[in-house]
């Protein structure tokens, strides 16, 4: 398995990171970038020069991670040629099913083969709900393929994500990427940081993954009570207070964040299920517990994988980017360090990341998390 | 513009004003920047520490009222289930009725809760002695309705009805159980009945009757037990035109002879060092130690022996243990 990375800045152009030449022989590529950066078709013109035959995967982000480096208004490209590893990519459109569910059932369907080891899924970040794509590819999947992802993003905006394959990026689009044979070993890892606080509230009124009501009374009403004049930044500015939420007493804990509002029905939408019925908990950030959550993510995903990786794809949340702000390259920085020097890494800051729980092999989705997808081949 | 902190350092500490490096400019614009969110981090912590102290107040305060309320619901129910248990008490029969027709006897009752779902019962009707040691279905506030019901029936049975003989009591109780609790094949929602030993004693011509549903009679005669099992059905819980018939026993009594009859609550009691049931053996065991002794030392005794294996754990159910001695 080998790697190769560049990044692309509007003051810089391209500029090449590593002195590997893949070229024609790279079969897989990542790209990751700013909305402005990718919408540039030429963009994608010249990566496709770059790797001729290679599938490419691309997606819009909140911030890119590129190594050790996170940047903002930048596109990072890593080429991956798999000597042993079989790849097959699908794409689809909300356009053409709007339940997230099918369409994570449909994406597995077209991927299902008896060699199939892991599924990678990149989203549109603001049309799907997350949960309900997580287990349409559950319910479809064996047990034994593991799947991880994320959600694209947009800075945080919140206006419009785009992802692509094999083509410039768009809106709606969600990208499989289904890995083959026994050769790949996959490592994962997916752990948050944040600390809850304050009294314990009950989903009173939900539709899927839109909340009205905690406790009978407006969420939005409570949202705006605590961020004050920060109210004005909604939804972004949501991401400060993340929901801990658990279905029952015995449930393990899901951070869920949001991704609009409306004022009309005073409804939020967050990345996946808000089921009626459940409890919640405020969530606050805490450096420190978000830094180590990052190392411990990379434990996890080195551990799974049960050997050094050559290459990492890390997706994060873009509530650790806003909160991190200066110091977001910290918990880049505590990643390399549980990962050693040799994998190439990229990644993006996401709304929203899918991956197991270290405990089980079904994928789930997550928010504020650094979640890790670690690669190599025997 | 920079962070105002930023302005006052810079002024402080760089009189002059000097002109800066282009990349001095950017590191004070970021060093701005950070100054600028810690603030924005420490006002929200403050805000939501304000905010989150009003909350866990109110909900405080809520839970407060909630708990007065419990509490006060609680007072009420006690009293309800003190006042019942005081009507419990008044249909147990009194200790100078069994001084006059079983003089030598001991009654160890040890209800789990207030009230009681096991009661006894006794009657004297054409110069017999009638017993009934009676297990109703559950414990507590249930259990104490159905022993009324049992009292009821058992009472009307003997009473109204002039029936005596054991297996017949028996089985007018098991029909009237049924009746009252329109228990039938459609509606299985109440499975609730009874466990009995009933004993008629004549002590004339020195005989006793037995009759019971699962629960039996032990006599013992020069340290040697025996057993008379009951029927291996309950009372109540069957239906209509399907009902079993109690058979009935008849035992001689010798002077010297004692007999018990119980409930299951003693030898299903959890305790002793492994925290396990006490079982039918031992106690059989503990009632032959103590046969041969009169009643009122038999008291005492079973009373200390039930609490030594209790120790500190649950009485799991009521107890009841009847013993009687010629």
């Amino acid at each position: 398995m080998k790697t190769e990375q560049r990044n692309w800045s509007l003051n810089k152009g391209w500029e090449q990171a590593s002195n590997k030449e893949l070229n024609g022989s790279a079969n897989f590529v990542t790209v990751f970038g700013s909305r402005e950066a990718l919408s540039n078709p030429e963009r994608f013109n010249e990566i496709r020069a770059f790797y001729p035959n290679a599938q490419i995967m691309s997606g819009t982000t909140s911030g890119e991670i590129f190594n050790d480096s996170v940047f903002d208004d930048s596109i990072v490209v890593s080429a991956v040629e798999f000597e042993k590893t079989k790849i097959k990519t699908v794409k689809v459109n909300v356009s053409e099913n709007s339940d997230s569910y099918k369409i994570g059932a449909n994406l597995a369907k077209q991927l299902i083969a008896p060699d199939l080891k892991h599924v990678f899924i990149l989203s549109d970040g603001l049309k799907v709900n997350g949960s309900e794509l997580s287990r349409g590819l559950n319910d479809t999947l064996e047990n034994k393929v593991t799947v991880t992802g994320g959600l694209a993003g947009d800075a945080a905006k919140f206006e419009k994500t785009l992802v692509g394959l094999n083509e410039a990026p768009g809106e709606g689009n969600i990208v499989a990427v289904g890995f083959y044979g026994d050769a790949l070993k996959v490592g994962f890892g997916s752990v948050g940081g944040w600390d809850v606080f304050g009294v314990e509230r009950q989903v009173t009124k939900s539709v899927g993954n839109v909340l009205y009501e905690l406790d009978g009374q407006p969420a939005l009403d409570l949202y705006k009570m605590y961020l004050g004049e920060k109210a004005k930044d909604l939804p972004g500015s949501a991401l400060l207070f993340p929901l801990g939420m658990k279905i029952n007493e015995d449930s393990e804990s899901i951070v869920r964040t949001v991704l609009a509002v409306s004022e009309e029905n005073k409804s939020m939408t967050f990345a996946g299920d808000i089921p009626q019925g459940a409890t919640v908990r405020l969530m606050k950030a805490n450096f420190d517990k978000l830094i180590d959550g990052a190392g411990n993510a990379a434990e996890n995903s080195y551990q799974s994988l049960g050997a050094e990786s050559d290459f990492a794809i890390l997706i994060s949340c873009v509530g650790r980017k806003l909160v991190l702000d200066q110091r977001i390259e910290e918990e880049v920085e505590a990643v390399r360090d549980i990962l050693g020097n040799n994998p190439s890494i990229t990644g993006f800051y996401s709304y929203g990341e899918i991956s197991p729980l270290f405990s089980t092999v079904k994928c789930e989705l997550h928010n504020q998390t650094m979640t890790i997808t670690t690669f190599t081949e025997s | 513009m920079n962070n105002g902190l930023l302005d006052r350092q810079l002024k402080r500490y760089l009189r002059n004003n000097p002109p800066l490096p282009p990349e001095a400019e950017e590191l004070l614009k970021a060093v701005s920047h950070a100054y600028d969110h810690y603030e924005e981090d420490r006002l929200m912590l403050e805000r939501t520490v304000e905010i989150n102290s009003i909350e866990l107040t109110q909900a405080n305060k809520k839970l407060m009222t909630l708990f007065k309320d419990l509490e006060e619901k609680n007072n009420d129910l006690l009293s309800s289930i003190r006042y019942a248990k005081m009507i419990q008490e008044a249909i147990l029969p009194p200790d100078t009725a069994f001084r006059k027709l079983v003089p030598d006897h001991f009654i160890f009752f040890k209800p789990r809760d207030l009230v009681s779902g096991d009661f006894y019962w006794l009657e004297e009707h054409d110069g017999k002695a009638m017993i009934a040691a009676v297990d109703c279905t559950g414990h507590g506030v249930p259990g104490a309705f159905m022993s009324i019901v049992g009292y009821n029936l058992l009472t009307t049975a003997v009473k109204q009805n002039q029936i005596t003989q054991p297996n017949l009591v028996l089985d007018q109780l098991n029909q009237g159980v049924n009746k009252t609790l329109r228990q039938n094949k459609e509606d299985m929602s109440i499975k609730d009945g009874m466990d009995i030993a009933f004993c008629s004693i004549d002590t004339k011509a020195m005989k006793l009757e037995y009759s019971g549903a699962y629960n039996p009679l032990y006599h013992f005669r020069d340290g040697q037990l025996m057993e008379t099992k009951g029927d291996k059905f309950p009372i109540g819980i069957s239906f209509k035109d399907n009902f079993n018939k109690f058979s009935n026993h008849t035992v001689d009594i010798l002077p010297g002879d004692t007999f018990y009859i119980f409930t299951d609550g003693f030898p299903d009691q959890f305790g002793g060092p492994k925290g396990k049931k006490f079982k039918y053996d031992q106690y059989k065991s503990l009632l032959k130690s103590m046969s041969s002794l009169p009643c009122s030392e038999q008291l005492p005794m079973i009373e200390n022996a039930f609490n030594e294996w209790k120790g500190d754990l649950l009485q799991i159910d009521d107890v009841l243990v009847i013993g009687f001695k010629f």
